[in-house]
């Protein structure tokens, strides 16, 4: 099968790249363009480290095929800091120290945003729920939600 | 408590030095590496659960467009060498006369793409005589099991068996005579439990990549737990010598034990070798579940005995773990732990170590300990209720401490379970009232000796005054942080000066693994001696530079100064003015911690409330209390214990690996095999109880093991408590809880 | 002297013998002559075996010529790592 010509926006930036039919979002992202900071940790759906917002809805990059991408504009976890500036999910993940071996971190930080962006409000039973998705095994999850809770406070004290 | 010294750094939460990379998304990962003209590899596994070989027949895959090498068993040879001769190091990594386990590597194809490697992989055929499997750790142990592997040979205490058994060994472990002091007990209470297999569940699967030079030189990426172990590994399955092998560790997405034995990596190098290019191997999550090493089903049978004044007199166990596919230690370990918690007397255990149709298994934080807490604290728990005694208070009554005699003979040295146990008391969890029905409030200690083995690190001044420390540990949970801030403390500069890095296996000076909780502990300790050799040389060169004797230049507070007070200097000032004009400076520092860290205690308090009518078991609260000797960030310390418990609650409640009768795990992915999510588990509370070891400089003990320990028979005792059910048997599924509480709703 | 588990084969099931001798070394040597079964097993020519590690009391040793006291408790242990 012939490879697809795919014209996409990532992160802020127009991106072309030849997509295999039947690879994956994940696989094009990680494999073609070197944006591996979207994690792989299943590969169906049950972990939520590949998470990239498409179209302003929260997916798993696993579960959604590379040529869906032709026209959508996508944010991974490369692009959720503002340059030099951390987005202040990132701040609040270091400074409580929300992770361990780091590797559910940038799904993490991808589905909080999305959920903040969305319900700046979210209290603690909104956010285990929203988080529901993502799997981390090293933390016990504690610091994972106070670190997104710690981060809305914030977002609401000052708004971008 | 203990008059705690007045530290500057430790004790202190500063941001770990990995942390942008991780948050940003550049850290790179085992399955991030990438190598100009690399091949993708994948790996053919056995359907079957036990089954002969009879041959492989790789010519249709290599004759696919795309196929750049095919390997099986055979390449592992070394010349003259058949496949029935390959060590179970190697055969557990490519099966050659026998698949002993589904999942068990039988190929492996290197191909242009992964679809052309998967592909090609599906044309491999591999002529299977398939037998009958054995996966129940009991029924192995019994005569006319299948076996397993026909030439072993039980180990017993009085010599080795006549016939072949899939009993790998039975250990006994006597203090006293249990049988004996039983019979004059007045309480005597006992419980049959088991287990099933669960996994590590590190969210990373196992990735590495492979190149091999023409003139052999081997160089390797992984995510491992230990890269000089891997780069030993290789060498052996290999044949080629350590010297001309380089591991380079990438971060390692979690590990919990499962990342120390090696996989992939002497595939990808055989793959490498055979193409000349560098070969990239990944798993996937069926892949993880099925072919590498989870930690033991059990079976246990115990009994405890006390005085009616709460006396433990005597305990006595038979325990049987199933080590998987090949010989392991896994219930000999248990020997050594089971008792540790108590003093008492009159011991014997009876431990049979039992080969099954299952992977390999592997260690999972405090390998062997929660298994046998599972059965030992619910029979405290029992006991308490007998005697009509306080079950923490039973528990401090009867507490190993310092003099006591541990599980393996040897007395304990400066030890903190009774801190632990008071402080469970004392704590606000366990005097709030627990209120509602269909609720119970359960305790349970844990504990884990905690290693310390061998570490070496490098530390470089550089110009500008700081210092960068060069390590060969892998960083899983934050031991960057946590030995920058031991050297920080030691030579009296800011955390922020401190620049570590973790480096490959040509870089720096042998290091065991990241596990048993050793690396804040021993590579700590190689730090702190790093740190003392540095300011010694400092004094050095600073006497001729002030023109004084050494021994008239003192060093505290991050301060050098003459007796007199006339010259004095900061470490970053004397760095940056005198050091920085000679010759470049580093130091290193080298230990052999042994063995032994005195040990890690940990007691847990949860509270449940059990649906009746759907059996399901919620956790409303929980605290995790633990002595961790020093804290040297808190932060980082408290995410052990919750992690720890988080884990522990998964394999009490839902975790397990589910085999049909033909060896099939049916449920080899996240979604059947369920982790803890964010709805499972409520916040955590942790209480750091700082008992300091006395055999590190600053105190420290290892943190990671004991918290996976007592969540299983905490919750098992919370769950009696609300529904008056025991429960012998995890996980404490909703259907379990249904079936054993049927009177519930 | 106490035996671990696995080695209780070669001193007729024992987990406490009695062996005598000034030095760590010396002790095992005294062990290794009432059962030969040992030898090689806890000490090669190249010091303490890898599998196993002594201590004397509850402190480990590195030193095979450490001196040990009248009455003392020499531990045989097997070495074990973890997770
Ligand atoms: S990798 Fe996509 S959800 Fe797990
Ligand atoms: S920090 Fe390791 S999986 Fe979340």
């Amino acid at each position: 099968m012939s490879k697809k010509h795919i014209t996409t926006r990532i992160n802020g930036e127009d991106v072309e790249f030849l997509a295999e039919p039947g690879a994956s979002l994940l696989a094009a992202l990680r494999d073609e363009l070197g944006l591996t900071g979207s994690k792989e940790g299943c590969n169906n759906g049950n972990c939520g480290a590949c998470n990239v917002v498409f179209d302003g809805a929260l997916v798993n990059a696993c579960c959604v095929l590379a040529v869906e991408a032709n026209g959508v504009e996508i944010t991974t976890i490369e692009g959720v800091a503002n340059g030099e500036e951390l987005h202040p999910l990132q701040t609040s993940f270091l400074e409580n120290a929300a992770l361990q071996c780091g590797i559910c971190t940038p799904g993490f930080i991808v589905a909080a945003k999305a959920l903040l962006d969305k319900e700046p409000d979210a209290d603690e039973a909104r956010i285990r729920h929203w988080l529901a998705g993502n799997l981390c095994r090293c933390t016990g999850y504690d610091k994972i939600v106070r670190a997104v809770l710690d981060a809305a406070a914030d977002m609401r004290r000052t708004p971008a | 408590m203990t008059d705690k010294p007045n530290y500057r750094v430790i004790g202190t939460r500063p941001v770990r030095p990995d942390g942008i990379d991780k948050v940003t998304g550049r850290a790179q990962y085992g399955a991030d590496t990438r190598l100009p003209g690399m091949l993708r590899g994948y790996v053919l596994r056995s359907p079957h659960a036990h089954a002969k070989i009879r041959g492989i027949d790789t010519s249709k895959a290599e004759a696919l467009p795309g196929v750049k090498a095919v390997m099986t068993a055979a390449d592992f040879c070394a010349p003259g060498q058949t496949v029935d001769q390959l060590p179970d190091l190697s055969a557990n990594l490519m099966a050659g006369t026998k698949a002993l386990y589904r999942g068990h590597a039988v190929a492996a194809v290197a191909a242009i793409t992964d679809e052309i490697a998967r592909d090609a992989a599906a044309l491999i055929e591999v002529n299977y005589e398939v037998l009958p499997p054995v996966l129940d750790v009991r029924e192995a142990m019994l005569p006319g099991a299948p076996i397993l592997h026909e030439a072993m040979r039980s180990r017993t205490p009085t010599g080795p068996g006549e016939n072949p058994s899939n009993i790998v060994a039975h250990t006994l472990s006597a203090f006293g005579d249990a049988d004996a002091a039983l019979a004059e007990c007045d309480v005597v209470v006992d419980i049959v439990t088991s287990t099933k297999m669960v996994h590590q569940g590190y969210i990373e699967p196992q990735a590495a990549t492979a190149t091999w030079n023409p003139d052999g030189q081997v160089v390797i990426w992984t995510c491992t737990q230990g890269s000089f172990p891997a780069r030993q590994n290789c060498s052996q399955i290999l044949g080629h010598p350590i010297s001309k092998i380089k591991v380079i560790p990438t971060e390692i997405g979690g590990g919990f034990g499962g990342k120390i034995a090696v996989y992939l990596e002497p595939v990808a190098a055989v793959l490498a070798r055979k193409t000349g290019k560098p070969v990239k191997l990944t798993m996937d999550r069926s892949d993880v579940f099925e072919g590498t090493g989870p930690t033991p089903g059990t079976s246990i049978r115990a009994t405890l005995g006390a005085t009616k004044d709460g006396k433990f007199k005597a305990l006595k166990a038979d325990m049987a773990y199933e080590n998987g596919a090949y010989p392991g230690a896994a219930a000999t370990y248990a020997t050594m732990v089971a008792a540790a918690c108590y003093d008492i007397e009159h011991v014997k255990i009876d431990a049979f170590d039992v080969v099954v149709n299952k992977p390999r298994t592997q260690d999972y934080r405090a390998p062997s300990s929660p298994a046998a807490a599972f059965a030992i604290e619910q029979l405290v728990d029992k006991a308490a209720e007998k005697l009509g005694m306080d079950p923490l208070k039973l528990r401090l009554a009867n507490s190993s401490h310092e003099g006591s005699r541990g599980p393996m003979g040897m007395p304990f040295s400066r030890i903190g379970h009774a801190e632990c146990v008071e402080a469970a008391l004392d704590s606000p969890h366990y005097n709030a009232p627990l209120e509602g029905p269909n609720r119970g409030r359960g305790v349970a200690s844990g504990f884990w000796f905690n290693v310390g083995l061998r570490s070496s690190v490098n530390v470089t001044v550089q110009p500008d005054g700081t210092v960068s420390l060069v390590e060969g540990s892998t960083d899983i949970g934050g031991t960057r942080a946590s030995l920058a801030m031991q050297l920080a403390e030691t030579i009296g500069v800011e955390y922020e000066d401190v620049k570590p890095a973790v480096v490959d296996t040509d870089a720096v000076g042998y290091n065991d693994v990241t596990a048993g909780s050793r690396v804040t502990f021993a590579s700590g300790m190689a730090v702190v001696e790093a740190g003392r050799n540095l300011i010694k040389e400092m004094t050095a060169r600073l006497a001729t530079a002030w023109n004084v004797p050494a021994d008239a230049i003192s060093f505290s507070n991050g301060v050098f100064s003459t007796a007199d007070g006339s010259k004095t200097g900061t470490f970053k000032q004397i760095a940056e003015n005198v050091v920085g004009r000679g010759p470049g400076l580093t130091v290193s520092g080298s230990v052999n911690a042994g063995f032994l860290q005195g040990g890690g205690f940990a007691h847990h308090i949860v509270d449940v409330e059990v649906d009746p009518d759907t059996g399901k078991v919620q956790i409303l609260r929980y605290t995790a209390v633990q002595d961790v000797g020093t804290a040297v960030h808190p932060s980082y310390v408290e995410g052990q214990l919750q992690g720890g418990a988080a884990q522990g609650i998964g394999w009490a409640l839902n975790e397990e690996y589910y085999y049909d009768e033909t060896g099939r795990m049916v449920n080899a992915g996240y979604l059947d095999y369920r982790i803890p999510t964010t709805l499972d588990v409520p916040m955590i509370d942790t209480i750091l109880v700082e008992v300091p070891n006395p055999l590190h400089p600053y105190g420290v003990r290892g943190a990671g093991e004991p918290p996976i320990v007592p969540p299983l028979a905490a919750i098992a005792n919370a769950v009696y408590r609300a529904t008056g059910q025991r429960q012998t048997q995890l996980p404490m599924s909703p259907r379990r809880i249904l079936e054993t509480t049927g009177k519930l709703g | 002297m106490f035996i671990p588990a696995m080695m209780r084969s070669m001193t007729g099931g024992a987990a406490q013998v009695p062996a005598s001798g000034a030095t760590v070394r010396a002790v095992i040597e005294d062990l290794v002559r009432q059962h030969p079964g040992l030898a090689g097993r806890v000490v090669d020519e190249n010091g303490v075996r890898p599998e196993l590690f002594i201590a004397v009391g509850s402190e480990e040793i590195f030193n095979l010529d450490q001196a040990v006291a009248e009455g003392a408790e020499v531990h045989l242990l097997a070495a074990i790592a973890g997770g």
